[in-house]
């Protein structure tokens, strides 16, 4: 057996069953083994390695599994670079397989040779170059196990093509599975203790108007107990829940306590929540710099009126943007029951009832948007939304009524313009018969319109909705704002045929100018299941809030 | 604030790298650093010495932790530190000031590890304050270079990082 099948066998041994990439030669032998394995794993090879790889960050939202991706020396690996900083950013479990050339012509600049382990260090989790057939199998493994363990991220084994392509036997293989050590996560070191515990429960009791703030983290587990442990620490305390907008749907778009999303361009509700808050009970989230909207309440929170419980499951977060006056180090899913409990009894003993069924005062003041609830209402609560980045991925967060937790496939914390249609191939492999709707901006979807033929190719039942502004919309904006209506290179001039371009590959293409025809097109997408565009030529400002 | 402190890392090809990367890119000063293998020829320490304030060596700490191959992250006790580094200084030095230097050197405990007829090197152990003193007694002469390991620390006591 070669190198290149032991990465086939282990990846089946971690529950791979389909992985994306692009071939080339470093990895011809991957790609040989992936041929002579096809019943074993899918492989879904896109236009470009970089909508790979937001394939495969994409997967690994949807399904929680990790997401695999293979991907060529030199190019071929600098091409996934962009693709890495988005699952690093948004903690998503990826695995990253590059090619490399032979380990002797290492640092002569020899043909399609770079370092991509250096190139990559500071997006990844953890990177490492596999030196010896004899440490590809430690390698691979614990790669798997540190992208799951703890605070999820991507992991890149970069394998040299001698190595992929050495012989292996079967005494070395018992061997290596015999001496595996398991990598442990260093975050098991650090655990809440009892008295941290009491401190918090002390400040949930003095607050008078608290608030919880959810993020990306607490979606990390498929359960529901988490989200209704918090749906449930809200009722207690009769307070607003405010999300990130990683984790907008985490809770139902229409529950009484949930009041949306904070950030900038987050819902009035939420931010207005966040700023009257005098404690802030922080879950999962590590304050981004978008998601603290205002100056006034970056300084609100350091006046030290309003008090901050951080609970998170890397202790590197805490006090890291936010100074927080007490914090819970550990998994939320422990966290949160025993923080319940351990209130729960202080206010018996002190003969207060706690818990409201109905809020005291309206927290969610969601807005109904017509053409998303038209869009819910006929795919359904268990379709897939992915969007790009820029106005329309706003447009979406704020109004659209999620139903389910991890439904919502988005990037956050890159802000990638060009995830979308990468992300919607992967979310597609795993969603299976689940409707998968991607909407797209004009801009983001020129930047990555080669996926199509990939969504031809596999024949992958996606529904992209374009929306057709004309503009770089978010940037537009801000020129408004900034530059005294300047627009320098915002405005798309001669516009492409879309509906052609999109038909070109196969797909049914229509244009919605009325609510009607948008209603019809989607109509249509849900009757066939096969992929359809539409270009939505419907003004979608106005419209929310 | 000055502070020391130990790491202890597996002793791998490119630990280095991830420990320095990690403060470059979130933009942590360093002040001094050094590493060396430990007791166990499987693990190496490395010391790093910052000028920073608590919340950025918290950080500081933390990030470390999540580092993969990172064992240990400790910051030492200012009140029960020795801290040593090991300097070589090359100083100019013909027979007109040949004495005067080596007495000099003397006064600091420095060594004289070699000779030559125009030039001479010597070697000191000890704190920052003491060997910028030695530095500026002997500039006149002619420094030709300066090598400096950067300091290493240890818990004094039988107190060690793993306890
Ligand atoms: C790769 C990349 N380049 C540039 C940007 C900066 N940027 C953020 S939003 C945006 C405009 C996106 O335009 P479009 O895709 O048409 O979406 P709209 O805002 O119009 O809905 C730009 C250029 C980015 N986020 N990502
Ligand atoms: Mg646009």
């Amino acid at each position: 057996m070669n190198g290149a099948r032991y990465i086939v066998d282990i990846l089946c041994e971690n529950g791979v069953d389909v992985v994306f990439g692009y071939p080339g030669a470093t990895v011809l032998s991957i790609y040989d083994e992936l041929h002579k394995n096809k019943k074993r794993i899918r492989h879904i090879r896109t236009a470009h390695e970089q909508g790979a790889a937001h394939a495969a960050d994409a997967y690994a939202r949807a399904s929680g599994k990790t997401g695999v991706v293979i991907a060529t020396s030199g190019p071929g690996a600098t091409n996934l670079v962009t693709g890495i900083a988005n699952a690093y950013m948004d903690s998503v479990p990826m695995v990253v397989i590059t090619g490399n050339v032979d380990q002797h012509l290492i640092g002569t600049d020899s043909f399609q040779e770079v370092d991509i382990v250096g190139i990559t260090m500071s997006v990844t989790k953890y990177n490492c170059v596999v030196h010896s057939i004899d440490e590809l199998g430690h390698s691979l493994r614990n790669a798997f196990i540190i992208a799951q363990s703890g605070r999820k991220g991507p992991v890149l084994v970069d394998v040299p093509r001698d190595v992929l392509e050495s012989c292996l036997s079967l005494k070395s293989i018992k061997k290596m599975e015999a001496e595996f050590d398991y990598y442990h996560p260093p975050e098991s070191r650090e655990d809440c203790c009892e008295h941290e515990l009491d401190r918090a429960v002390q400040m949930l009791t003095e607050s008078r108007n608290p608030v919880i703030l959810v993020g990306g983290g607490v979606k990390a587990h498929r359960t529901s107990h988490v989200t209704d442990d918090i749906k449930q620490l809200a009722k207690i305390l009769d307070c607003a829940i405010c999300s990130s907008l990683m984790a907008v749907d985490s809770i139902e778009y229409d529950y009484p306590y949930y009041a949306g999303f904070c950030g900038i361009s987050g819902n009035e509700a939420a931010n207005r929540a966040l700023d009257e808050a005098d404690l802030i009970i922080a879950i999962g989230t590590r304050f981004s710099n978008r998601m603290i909207k205002s100056r006034s309440e970056q300084e609100v929170l350091h006046s030290g009126y309003t008090k901050v419980l951080h609970i998170d499951r890397d202790r590197a977060e805490i006090n890291k943007v936010i100074a927080s006056d007490c914090f819970l180090v550990g998994d939320a899913e422990q966290i949160l029951p025993a923080l319940i409990a351990r209130y729960r009894e202080k206010m018996e003993a002190e003969d207060i009832t706690s818990g409201v069924a109905v809020p005291a005062i309206t927290y969610n003041m969601y807005k109904r948007d017509e053409i998303l609830t038209a869009l819910s209402e006929k795919v359904g609560t268990d379709a897939y939304i992915v969007t790009d980045v820029g106005n329309h991925q706003m447009w979406i967060a704020r109004n659209y009524p999620f139903m389910q937790s991890g439904r919502f496939i988005t990037s956050g914390g890159l802000g990638t313009m060009g995830f979308g249609l990468g992300a919607a191939i992967g979310t597609v492999t795993h969603a299976k018969d689940k409707p998968v709707v991607l909407i797209i901006g004009d801009g983001g979807f020129t930047m990555s319109c080669h996926e199509l033929a990939t969504i031809k190719a596999y024949n992958l039942p996606v529904l992209v909705i374009m929306v057709n502004n004309g503009k770089l919309g978010m940037v537009y904006d801000l020129q408004a704002q900034k530059c005294r209506g300047r627009f320098s290179q915002t405005v798309v001039k001669r516009k492409p045929l879309y509906c052609n371009l999109a038909r070109s590959f196969g797909m049914k293409a229509y244009k919605a100018t009325c609510l009607e025809t948008f209603n019809k097109a989607v109509q249509q997408y849900m009757d066939t299941k096969k992929a359809t565009f539409i270009d939505l030529c419907m003004d979608i400002y106005g419209r929310n809030e | 604030m000055i502070k020391t402190i130990s790491i202890l890392v597996e002793n791998k090809a490119g630990m280095l790298v991830r420990v320095t990367n990690l403060f470059s890119r979130r933009g942590y000063n360093i002040e001094s650093l050094a590493v060396g293998i430990t007791e166990k020829s499987e693990i190496s320490r490395i010391t790093v010495i910052v000028d920073t304030d608590e919340r950025i060596l918290d950080q500081i700490v933390h990030q470390l932790m999540k580092l993969v191959g990172v064992i240990k992250v400790k910051v030492l006790d200012d009140d029960a530190i020795i801290t040593r580094e090991l300097v070589l200084i090359k100083v100019k030095a013909d027979s007109t000031c040949r004495n005067e230097i080596i007495q000099i050197a003397e006064i600091f405990r420095a060594r004289i590890i070699d000779l030559c007829p125009d030039s001479l090197t010597i070697e000191l152990t000890g704190q920052y304050d003491k060997t910028n003193a030695l530095l500026s007694m002997i500039e006149k002469f002619g420094i030709i270079e300066v090598a400096r390991t950067g300091k290493v620390s240890l818990s004094r006591g039988t107190d060690s990082i793993n306890t």
